[in-house]
């Protein structure tokens, strides 16, 4: 670790015209805001503030340019960047697992990439090189290749093969990028609406707002309008647009989708406009996740994700690696991981049918209690019962939906009627277990284990819900944690 | 060395108890925890007595009898609720009066390891011995209650158990 650095490099000189073609949509939105503060005369002296405004940013951005330097050396990469306060930051390539590189639409028309340098195990912080040309980005990758090739760190050491030959885990072509689409039908675009009306809202006069006005001035067009065909076509143009936006979202995220094997990973490339090729390493990865749909499920589509741990110490991530599969497909992908594919449906273990009478419990009290107290201030509150035949449904769904199985080393559970899905850990990591017993279950002889996972996030942690007590208590002190 | 009582309840079989000086740290901390409701409820009484003519003293007396109860009755019942054991390669810990919890943490799962002492717990010569999980569930769990001497003896021995390598 003695070498001296001789040759500094810096960031592609892209970088800025990117940072300040980043910041003109802020400008451009951000004026009709500033000239609505400073009054109707006032527009010339806003756009004279915003023209300072983004030639300072623009200035402090090469200020910034010209300060951050980086050196690749022999077994380090070595990052100095600061403007007053010099920082310098050394990661060894020991401890770099891969580079993982983004690219945003206006990146890829100067053809540079954002690096991030992914270090193993917790803690310690990242290197980011924003932005670096391709080929800096491909050079820095096969430094640090070869060095641990020198280093004999791997032992399944691989032929070296250019990354565009090495054979594909998994694609989607053309034909799937559609039918993931279909499948992806979203109404999101009501939402995005109904922010831009919240945002404009405010500029509008009030009595746009007024009904009687509306009433007024369009009532009896407004009748006329409203016939089952013009209803029927507004619902199809609803349904037509969820498709499309559906489909847009899909291919631009999927559009190229890429996964192939490295050395200590899987490299996924995706992405239409910002390409991203992202390296998750094996030994971070902790569970996978294979999801589908009711629908999808009858045509035996299937998508993989995997549970990685975080890059330092932060909650860590879901990478799809796979987002729309047959289960052919999903068999080498799984190899690669070291997993098992996950068996039949048949083949998993039902939870205690008391799970359906605890819930009906619970959600009955909780029901009665609501209503109850809605009652003080609203007549209509027994309507509120209406919910009672979904609450008595869904239990018997979520129980014929969930299940779990261990076979050898690995958990598998599966949960979820409308979007089944099915977990796959393997025991040695698992964290912790906990058996929890809430007053219900205890009445009901019940218990529910909840098995902790690195990297997961918080709102999922993989969970058996309401096994008899004593097969909880003797899967909880049996193979569970001990593995 | 104080003798400890065992936790009570058939499914804490086998389990060692918290050291019984952890009952008066329970009953201080409700004792403390509790006198800010408790005014806040008097406050609450003497206002709608005054401003809305509601009969008077019902919310205070109730506000006290809580008050009482959780001061009195509780400590003991949650604190018998608690044990641990510990055997070659793991941990188990059971606690919770109403939501009744168990947990086990292997070893070698665990990252790293505080014991902690507040105030009221070093008053009572006790500590908590916290173990770090790298799962998000789970993340930290807590072992309150044990004499100073067996919270760093127990620490000591499961930290020659955390593994270098987590990935």
């Amino acid at each position: 670790m003695s070498e001296e650095p001789e040759r500094w490099s810096r960031l592609h000189p892209a970088t800025l015209a990117i940072r300040a073609l980043e910041r003109l949509p802020e400008l451009v939105f951000g004026l009709p805001a500033a000239a609505y503060f400073i009054g109707d005369t006032g527009f010339v002296a806003a756009l004279v503030v915003a023209v300072i405004g983004l030639v300072a940013s623009v200035f402090f951005a090469f200020l910034y340019w010209r300060r951050f330097t980086y050196w690749v050396g022999g077994e380090q990469l070595v990052i100095e960047s600061g403007i007053l306060s010099r920082n310098r930051r050394t990661i060894p390539f020991d401890r770099i697992q891969d580079i993982s590189l983004e690219q945003k639409l206006l990146a890829r028309l100067f053809g540079v990439s954002i690096a991030r340098i992914e270090t193993g195990g917790g803690g310690g912080d990242e290197g980011e090189l924003n932005c670096i040309s391709r080929a800096a980005a491909d050079d820095l990758r096969d430094r640090i290749r070869a060095y641990r090739a020198g280093a004999g760190a791997r032992e399944t050491a691989r032929p070296e093969t250019d990354d565009t030959q090495a054979v594909a885990l998994f694609t989607m072509n053309g034909g799937r990028l559609v039918v993931a689409g279909l499948f992806n039908f979203s109404l999101i675009f009501l939402a995005i609406l109904g922010g831009i009306w919240q945002y404009i809202g405010g500029y509008l006069p009030s009595s746009y707002f007024d009904p009687d006005r509306w009433v007024d001035d369009y009532g009896d067009q407004a009748i006329g309008l409203v016939s089952t065909l013009s209803v029927l076509s507004f619902v199809m143009l609803l349904l037509a647009i969820g498709v499309v936006t559906g489909l847009a979202r899909t291919v631009a995220r999927e559009y190229g989708f890429r996964l192939t094997r490295t050395e200590t990973g899987l490299r996924r490339e995706r992405g239409l406009f910002t390409r991203t090729d992202v390296v998750i390493p094996l030994r971070r990865v902790q569970a996978a996740i294979v999801s589908t749909g009711i629908v999808k499920r009858l045509f035996g589509w299937r998508a993989l994700a995997v549970q990685s741990l975080g890059s330092d110490g932060d909650a860590g991530a879901h990478h799809v690696v796979a987002p729309l599969a047959k289960s052919d497909d999903l068999r080498p992908v799984l190899e690669e991981l070291d997993l098992p594919m996950p068996p039949d449906a048949a083949e998993f273990e039902r939870v205690s049918p008391r799970l359906i009478w605890r819930s009906w419990t619970e959600d009955g009290l909780l029901l009665v209690v609501i209503v109850a107290i809605t009652a003080l201030f609203w007549g209509g509150a027994p309507w509120l019962m209406l919910a009672a035949p979904i609450l008595l449904a869904a239990p018997v769904l979520q129980y014929r939906a969930h299940g779990y199985c261990i076979s050898g080393d690995v958990l598998f559970v599966r949960r979820g009627f409308w979007w089944p899905r099915i977990t796959i850990l393997p025991l040695a990591k698992a964290q912790s277990v906990s058996m929890v017993r809430n007053l219900t279950q205890q009445g009901f002889g019940l218990a529910t284990l909840a098995i902790g996972t690195a990297g997961a996030s918080l709102a999922m942690p993989l969970r058996i819900l309401d096994l008899d007590e004593t097969r909880a208590r003797r899967l909880f002190g049996g193979k569970l944690v001990t593995g | 060395m104080i003798e400890n009582d065992a936790p009570e309840g058939e499914d804490l079989a086998g389990l060692i108890a918290l050291d019984p000086r952890q009952k008066s740290v329970l009953r201080v901390r409700s004792l403390l925890g509790g006198l800010i409701p408790l005014i806040m409820l008097t406050i609450g009484d003497f206002v709608l007595n005054h401003e809305f003519d509601f009969p008077g003293g019902w919310i205070a007396s109730a506000g006290v009898l809580l008050y009482i109860l959780t001061v009195l009755i509780l400590p003991s019942r949650r604190y018998q609720r608690w044990g641990y054991r510990q055997s070659g390669r793991a941990i188990r810990i059971a606690s919770g009066l109403i939501i009744r919890r168990e947990t086990i943490v292997p070893y070698d799962r665990v990252q790293h390891i505080d014991v902690s002492r507040g105030p009221i717990e070093r008053a009572f010569g006790v500590a908590t011995l916290t173990l770090h999980t790298a799962g998000s569930y789970n993340s930290t769990v807590d072992l309150p209650g044990l004499a100073i001497d067996d919270a760093n003896r127990m620490r000591d021995e499961i930290r020659s158990y955390i593994s270098e390598d987590l990935a």
